[in-house]
């Protein structure tokens, strides 16, 4: 896949609500291989922007998927296109493992053997083939985290969309993933879009980073220049300096006195 | 299998045996027959609502729309309301029992749904509280009719469409059509297992896992519908077999509905064969002195386990 063709491109892009505009004349590109992170306050218009580009909410401007401004309104290209995980993924608790991720495929008349070998794919790739045979309800948070991920990668979805992730994740769950979500974009070419209130995750983890504030983007580039005291005080509300930890920059919250 | 011989051995004159007479053996063939088509077609039901309305509480009974189909069906039977009701639609004359029950049905669920999703995300128990509204409503109305038109031909039949019972004089060619209905339906209920596994989940996962939701739900809804339309223009409102075929079927198969459709279809269908020979048997010997509706039986069973199914809902949603 060519790293500089543009999987996803918003141009312009509002979301009314009523009277008021949620999200605001957003532009914003995810090209292949690319891991993007979006990050803002609650209420910043972060998951409305995630379903507005997989066409779940209507929208103004164009939403164009590799330059095609029609494939968001085709619920068949758009289930090729992106997996999406939401922020809270509806558990069928009685679902075995495996169900949980066919679930994904179409398959009328049972799975193919290229279907099966799909689902056996993503489970491999999410590292829950030991677990196929469970059921979800005998899942951890963060097994079942990784379940719907295969689940959302078992089309072989040119890119992921993902509303906040590691919510429910301790903190190893929370890089582990972080880290395959990385190699997924290295290795296969994968774009990754995900909202994300991990300001740290997010700066090692992400190419970039699309900082929101009130429905519109306050910056969008490299972490580094995106994760200034400055533009995180402006859009959380909060003083953070940044500290300097083995050649890494982490973010810290000031005591509030 | 088993349950049907069962259910063709057991008498209700006592009687424990294959049965000689031919009359006898032919009747009781046609009641076997009659119960495990009502039955696969709730269970079948019953399980396709709990899907798409993501209820586990939801069943044909409880949903108001066998009530519904039951009051539709009574307008069918007796020849007076028949041709007002002919009268007054006049393409209504081709349409059948099963084609008037079948409206019943849609309209009654038409009535709960619109009402339910009025409210933003009606919850599992404010639906089943709808759906009792509708039943009571439809049952009220029912009696009104026969109050009306009970001195006329056909308006025996009330009790059935009130409480849900095997008839014994509906002839093979009803029920030959009926088991058509069943089978296709639940065949295309079977090739829209997936989408019914999908439905599941919520809107934004669906549609995201390429289902038209609105197009799928409707489609099945109406599936669901018919299926209950069939069961009530055999038996009446058989109530919970919806409900507990599909639960218990859930416990034996699992959730995916490839397997749970053909699992809760023998399960409804098995439950009522099983509850008709019961009710047989209690009356051959004389335990009780008549043949029960079967309605009765499927109730006092259901009930407790709607209960204890409406618990384990609540500490679900917790």
């Amino acid at each position: 896949m060519n790293p500089k063709m543009s999987l996803l491109e918003l141009r312009e892009v509002s979301v009314p609500l009523g009277s008021c505009e949620v999200v605001s004349d957003v532009n914003l590109q995810v090209r292949a291989g690319e891991v993007v992170a979006l990050v803002g306050a609650n209420g910043s218009g972060k998951t409305t922007l995630l379903r507005a580009a997989l066409g779940l909410v209507r929208c103004r401007g164009e939403v164009r998927w590799n330059g095609d401004d029609r494939a968001v309104r085709d619920r068949s290209a758009m289930a090729k296109l992106a997996g999406y995980v939401p922020q809270t993924p509806t558990e069928l608790g009685e679902l075995s493992v495996w169900d949980s991720i066919a679930i994904g495929l179409d398959g009328a008349f049972g799975l193919s053997r290229e279907e099966t070998e799909r689902v056996d794919e993503a489970a491999r790739l999410m590292d829950v083939t030991q677990l196929l045979d469970r059921t979800m309800t005998t899942l951890s948070g963060g097994q079942k985290q990784r379940v719907y991920l295969a689940r959302a990668l078992v089309r072989g979805p040119a890119m992921l969309v993902l509303d906040e992730p590691a919510t429910f994740l301790d903190v190893r769950h929370q890089v582990e993933l972080h880290e395959r979500l990385t190699t997924l974009a290295r290795e296969r070419g994968a774009g990754v879009l995900m909202a994300s209130h991990d300001l740290n995750l997010a700066s090692t983890h992400a190419d970039r980073i699309v900082l929101m504030k009130a429905g519109r983007v306050m910056a969008d580039d490299a972490p580094d220049r995106v994760l200034t005291e400055e533009n995180v005080s402006n859009a959380f509300g909060l003083e953070l300096k940044r500290v300097e930890v083995d050649g890494e920059t982490i973010l810290v919250p000031r005591r509030r006195s | 299998m088993g349950v049907g011989l069962l259910g063709l051995m057991v008498g209700s004159s006592g009687g424990w045996a294959w049965p000689a007479d031919e009359v006898v053996r032919s009747s009781r063939f046609e009641r076997v027959w009659q119960a495990g088509v009502v039955g696969a077609a709730l269970a079948c039901a019953g399980l396709i609502y709990q899907a798409v309305l993501r209820n586990a509480l939801a069943d044909p009974y409880l949903l108001g729309v066998a009530s519904g189909a039951s009051l539709a069906t009574f307008c069918w039977k007796v020849p007076a309301v028949y041709a007002a009701v002919t009268g007054a639609i006049p393409w209504a004359v081709g349409v059948g029992r099963f084609g008037f029950a079948f409206v019943g049905a849609l309209a009654a669920a038409g009535v709960v749904l619109g009402i339910a999703s009025s409210r933003k995300r009606a919850d599992p128990g404010a639906i089943v509280l709808v759906g009792l509204m509708v039943s009571m409503t439809c049952g009220a109305l029912l009696l009104l009719l026969h109050e009306l038109v009970k001195a006329l031909p056909g308006s025996g039949y009330f009790q059935t469409l009130l409480i849900g019972e095997l008839q014994t004089n509906l002839g093979r060619d009803v029920l030959m059509w009926a088991t058509a209905g069943v089978v296709v339906m639940g065949a295309w209920a079977v090739l829209n297992s997936r989408r019914l596994d999908v439905l599941r989940l919520s809107d934004d996962e669906a549609q995201n896992l390429g289902v038209n939701v609105r197009r799928s739900r409707l489609g099945l809804l109406l599936a669901a519908s018919l299926l209950t339309a069939i069961a009530v223009a055999l038996s009446g409102p058989v109530g919970f077999v919806g409900l507990l075929a599909p639960h218990a079927a859930r416990r034996l198969v699992g959730g995916g509905h490839a397997r749970l459709l053909p699992g809760s279809m023998l399960l409804g269908a098995g439950l009522l064969i099983g509850a008709d020979a019961l009710s047989r048997g209690m009356a051959g010997m004389r335990v009780i002195d008549t043949v029960l509706p079967i309605g009765v039986l499927t109730g006092l069973i259901g009930a407790p386990a709607f209960l204890v199914i409406l618990m384990r809902a609540g500490r679900g949603a917790r």
